[in-house]
């Protein structure tokens, strides 16, 4: 902080009047906070040029530092004395009183006489009430504790006193009076206070006391009622006929009048002006105003009965203090005799008040807190959004209410199109009807209920109404025509349908070794899926049946299935629906065009698994007479690892066991191949279920078989498959209020700019329908240039995106409760866009 | 009951209390008030401070002590910029803000004078709502108050067509 002061200090050169405010501010930051020296040395310079200034605002202020600065530090008032001493007699007014008020804080008792003379100069001159009242205030004090000698202190008080006049602060008088009446140590000194004051009121009331103030007037009859004793020649007479006077006068405040009494009171024993104080007695005993009555009484009967004045005003005794019987028990007597008489007992004041109450019947009980208890609870109770939680603790109220607060802790949100959450809009959640919304997101819906039903393997409806049926019907025209499309881009290769089922035709006949067969019908086949070809990676596909490559991409790709790329790994491709039903009708092979190795192998799949779709067969390796191959299958809740292991030999192998396991995933066996013998010629079958421990974007699983030929030693060999996380991704089917509520309470997240597919008209329609063919998502809902998806890992691991169009890229949003897996679920989601 | 403790009640005021224009005749030309009290009050307020302020000599302070509150005044030409501000303010400050408001006026109507603020007042209360608010100061730089006035000016004039064009076709 010192630097700072130092440098707006140094800084401040110029000639404007901010820099003059920010130096005035600096100065008393320095003189308020721990002293630093130079600082203050500095400040005082600065303070110095401020009041030798010629420019009168900044000696203004320059008098307020010093005023504000010479507690502390006397000897800077001393340096500048002559200025301010100029500043006294300046023709401003503001100027003087700054002055004033500075003298006011180096007063001692050598210069106190000097001060106080020039202030209550000005306050002759002064107009302004608050100035009067401010500086009256300060020379009362002043005269107080810096009184040189008695005179002058009561000459002072008189000045001020008249000076002052009525707008005096009470308290000025009050500690005058009991200054005077408390005195001193020594009696002599007190004595003489007090004598001075008679006299010099006595003299005042001899003079013209018209244009005393009553304050002033109030105080004289005090003192000389009090204290004329002391003068011993002074006849009380004198006093009475005075204080008579003032009685008279016009400008008498009835106030006045009562403390004349009182003052006449004390003075009237020795029978001084009977005649008068009789007179005055009966004047004033029959006034309106009670005060003064009851003054005059006591006038009367006190002066006519001296013994009683004197206990009751006793001369010297007047700061004993009086000892009062609250409880009044010298009046029992009375009370006793008029309750006998049969007057009403005395009842307390809050007795009084009930029974008042009571009496009028009137409900003075303040109103309970009534909340309009109308905030029903709303149909989206799940959703916990920071705004509920606000409004709800706002919610005070009495007890009475807390069992209210239980169905109003909701808001109620219907027709509310977007809620504001602590981060922002809450993500896409309306609750309302999006049946507007609906149309415009129609023609994208079709594409993307179409690549619903196809990525999830059961048929489960899609959650929106009724514009659904429409969807259905695009949806099975697209499926319809998108079949006739691919083979009408057979046809254009210049083979015709016929090549297409014959082909089928043949498989169907071929069996489970085929693998003579098929060499040959693949070439056709190859070029009636030319498309294909051009797609696979592949050239060789038709010939060698039992290597083949995995860059197999159209597994259970007819020709119908839609043309899209898809990558190397083997993700879902969406079939329409033309080819579920297909499934169902032949127990195999939506996996022809595949190698050679598929149609036996897959047939030898169990029923349960040849029904779904599965990945492309993978051959691991193939050593001596061993073929070894997987596949996985997509279940929709696990997938399911099928090895095949065929013996290609002519001999049977013996002691076959296989171990899969893997880092990340769970493997756990169903079926176990059989260990005992593999016949020639025959594949044996292992599943194993494969469930994820720690998503990763791809998995690796580590296997080893063995076998024993049967003139030989034990052979084993381990090879890797590898999985990738989009195996295990499910659509997940969520209505917008669900997602709504799971988005909240997810915690691990992470964003991301995807690049759009920039194709046709709608880049956010594409890129979605992408992502959904190969990732297995689901769109919960698009609406405008934003959309909603969600998928799971396997049963229980949810991951829901948020997707908006904006600036030509696709920022996405994941959201799950499991750590790695939006991460994960990210990287997947751009290399499927990538691959494209 | 420290919500009556006088000193936290000073605490709570904004810095500025009232700002009045008026001419050398008394005339008031623009009046803003930061607090609330009864037209009494302001009457009052604004009579005696006419009185005040134009008895002042020429050549003295621009800070008068009056009530518990500073009065902050500036003779611009023939107008008298008055501002009440509490007792701790910085008087130095008080009179830059006086003058920035003139600056900001002298930008806005190009050489102000009187005349300009008796024709255009709502004007004027506007640049004095862009600047101070709540007895602050709100906007510190020039160019954002003018930049904010001149939008709105924009405002009224494309409103002026169109209601032109309705008056057109009845």
């Amino acid at each position: 902080m010192y630097e700072i002061l130092d440098e707006s200090l140094r800084r401040a050169e110029m000639n404007h009047n901010i820099t003059y405010a920010i130096l005035y501010e600096c100065v008393k930051c320095i003189y308020t906070i721990h002293p630093k020296s130079d600082l203050l040395e500095k400040a005082a310079k600065c303070i110095g040029n401020f009041v030798l200034s010629p420019k009168i605002n900044l000696k203004y202020l320059g008098l307020k530092a010093l005023t504000y600065v010479v507690q502390q530090d006397p000897k800077l008032a001393l340096q500048h004395q002559m200025t301010i001493i100029e500043c006294l007699d300046h023709p401003d007014l503001i100027i003087k009183r700054e002055t004033l008020e500075l003298l006011f804080r180096i007063t001692n008792d050598q210069n106190v006489t000097v001060i106080i003379e020039k202030m209550l100069d000005f306050l002759r001159i002064s107009e302004d009430d608050h100035t009067t009242i401010d500086l009256v205030g300060k020379v009362a004090e002043l005269a107080e504790k810096y009184a040189p000698d008695n005179e002058w202190f009561i000459d002072t008080m008189n000045t001020v006193f008249s000076l002052g006049g009525d707008l005096l602060q009470p308290d000025i008088p009050n500690s005058f009076l009991k200054l005077l009446s408390e005195g001193f140590d020594s009696v002599e000194e007190d004595k003489k206070l007090r004598l001075f004051a008679v006299n010099s009121y006595i003299s005042l009331l001899q003079g013209d006391s018209s244009k005393l103030p009553q304050r002033f007037l109030q105080v004289i009859c005090w003192v000389l009622g009090e204290y004329s004793h002391l003068r011993e020649d002074l006849e009380p007479d004198v006093t009475v006929r005075l204080l008579a006077k003032l009685l008279d006068m016009k400008s008498s405040s009835s106030e006045t009048k009562c403390w004349v009494l009182m003052a006449m009171t004390k003075l009237c024993p020795g029978g001084a002006a009977l005649a008068l104080v009789h007179n005055v007695s009966e004047t004033y005993s029959s006034s309106l105003d009670t005060m003064l009555r009851q003054r005059a009484q006591e006038l009367q009967i006190l002066s006519q009965d001296s013994e009683l004045q004197a206990k009751v005003l006793p001369r010297s005794a007047s700061m004993e203090p009086v000892e009062v019987d609250s409880s009044l028990s010298f009046l029992d007597g009375f009370v006793s005799e008029a309750l006998a008489a049969g007057a009403a007992p005395y009842k307390p004041p809050h007795q009084r008040q009930e029974e008042l109450s009571r009496s009028k019947a009137l409900n003075l009980e303040p109103y309970g807190l009534s909340l309009p208890i109308s905030m029903s609870s709303c149909s989206i109770t799940d959703r916990q959004s920071p705004t509920l939680l606000s409004i709800s603790s706002g919610l005070s109220g009495d007890s009475t209410d807390v069992s209210h607060k239980g169905s109003s802790t909701v808001l109620k949100l219907d027709g509310v199109k977007r809620l504001w959450g602590r981060d922002g809009y809450l993500a896409q959640k309306e609750p309302t009807d999006e049946a507007p919304r609906i149309e415009a997101a129609s023609p994208v819906r079709s594409a993307n209920q179409l690549g619903d039903n196809n990525a999830s393997n059961s048929q489960t409806p899609t959650p929106t109404p009724t514009p659904e049926c429409d969807q259905e019907k695009q949806q099975l025209a697209s499926s319809l025509f998108v079949g006739l499309a691919s083979q009408s881009s057979v046809c254009l290769m210049g083979k015709s349908d016929p090549t297409f089922q014959r082909f089928r035709r043949k498989t169907k006949a071929s069996g489970s070794s085929e693998q003579i067969t098929n060499p040959l019908v693949l070439p056709s086949d190859g070029s009636d899926n030319l498309l294909y070809k051009n797609l696979l990676d592949s050239p060789d596909l038709d010939v060698s049946p039992p290597e083949q490559t995995p860059g197999l991409a159209a597994p259970n790709g007819s020709c119908d299935a839609e043309e899209e790329s898809t990558d190397t790994d083997v993700k879902e491709i969406e079939t329409p629906p033309i080819r579920d039903e297909r499934v169902t009708a032949q127990a195999s092979p939506h996996d022809d065009p595949d190698g050679s190795k598929d149609p036996s192998l897959t047939w030898h799949l169990p029923a349960e698994l040849s029904a779904l779709s599965h990945s492309n067969l993978t051959p691991l390796f193939s050593k001596q007479n061993l073929d070894v191959s997987a596949c996985h299958v997509q279940k929709e809740d696990s997938v399911v690892l099928v090895v095949f292991i065929s013996n290609c030999s002519d001999s049977f192998l013996q002691q076959i066991r296989l171990q899969v396991d893997s880092e990340e995933l769970e493997v756990s066996c169903v079926s176990d191949c059989p260990s005992e013998e593999l016949q020639s010629h025959s594949v044996a079958v292992c599943q194993y279920f494969l469930t994820v421990k720690r998503p990763s974007v791809d998995f690796d699983l580590f296997a080893a078989v063995s076998w024993q030929p049967p003139a030989g030693s034990p052979l084993t060999t381990q090879f890797s498959y590898r999985l990738s996380l989009t195996t295990f991704i499910r659509a997940l089917r969520l209505s917008t209020e669900e997602y709504g509520a799971m988005w909240l309470a997810f915690s691990h997240d992470t964003k991301q700019n995807l690049t759009l597919i920039h194709d046709g008209q709608d880049p956010l329609a594409a890129t979605l329908d992408v992502l959904k063919r190969k990732l297995q998502l689901h769109v919960v809902e698009v609406i405008g240039v934003e959309a909603i998806v969600a998928c799971c890992l396997q049963q229980d691991q949810p991951c829901l995106m948020h997707c908006r169009m904006h600036a030509g890229m696709l920022a996405v949003w994941l959201r799950s409760p499991v750590p790695d897996l939006p991460d994960c679920l990210l990287y997947c989601c751009q290399r499927a866009l990538q691959e494209l | 009951m420290t919500d009556l403790d006088p000193i936290s009640i000073q605490a709570t005021r904004a810095s500025m209390r009232f700002l009045l224009l008026f001419s050398r005749q008394g005339r008031l030309r623009l009046q803003k008030w930061y607090t609330a009290i009864s037209e009494r009050e302001k009457k009052k307020i604004i009579r005696e401070m006419t009185t005040m302020v134009l008895a002042r000599q020429p050549r003295t302070c621009n800070f008068i002590q009056w009530k518990d509150m500073k009065i902050v005044y500036k003779r611009y030409a023939s107008l008298y910029f008055c501002l009440g501000v509490e007792h701790e303010e910085n008087e130095l400050l008080a009179l830059e803000i006086i003058h920035r408001y003139v600056e900001l006026l002298d930008k806005y109507f190009g050489n102000v004078c009187e005349l300009d603020i008796i024709f255009n007042f709502e004007k004027a209360y506007f640049i004095l709502d862009e600047f101070l608010m709540g007895g602050e100061i709100q906007e510190t730089s020039k160019q954002i108050v003018n930049r904010a006035i001149e939008s709105s000016d924009m405002l009224q004039e494309d409103d002026h067509s169109e209601w032109y064009e309705v008056e057109l076709f009845g």
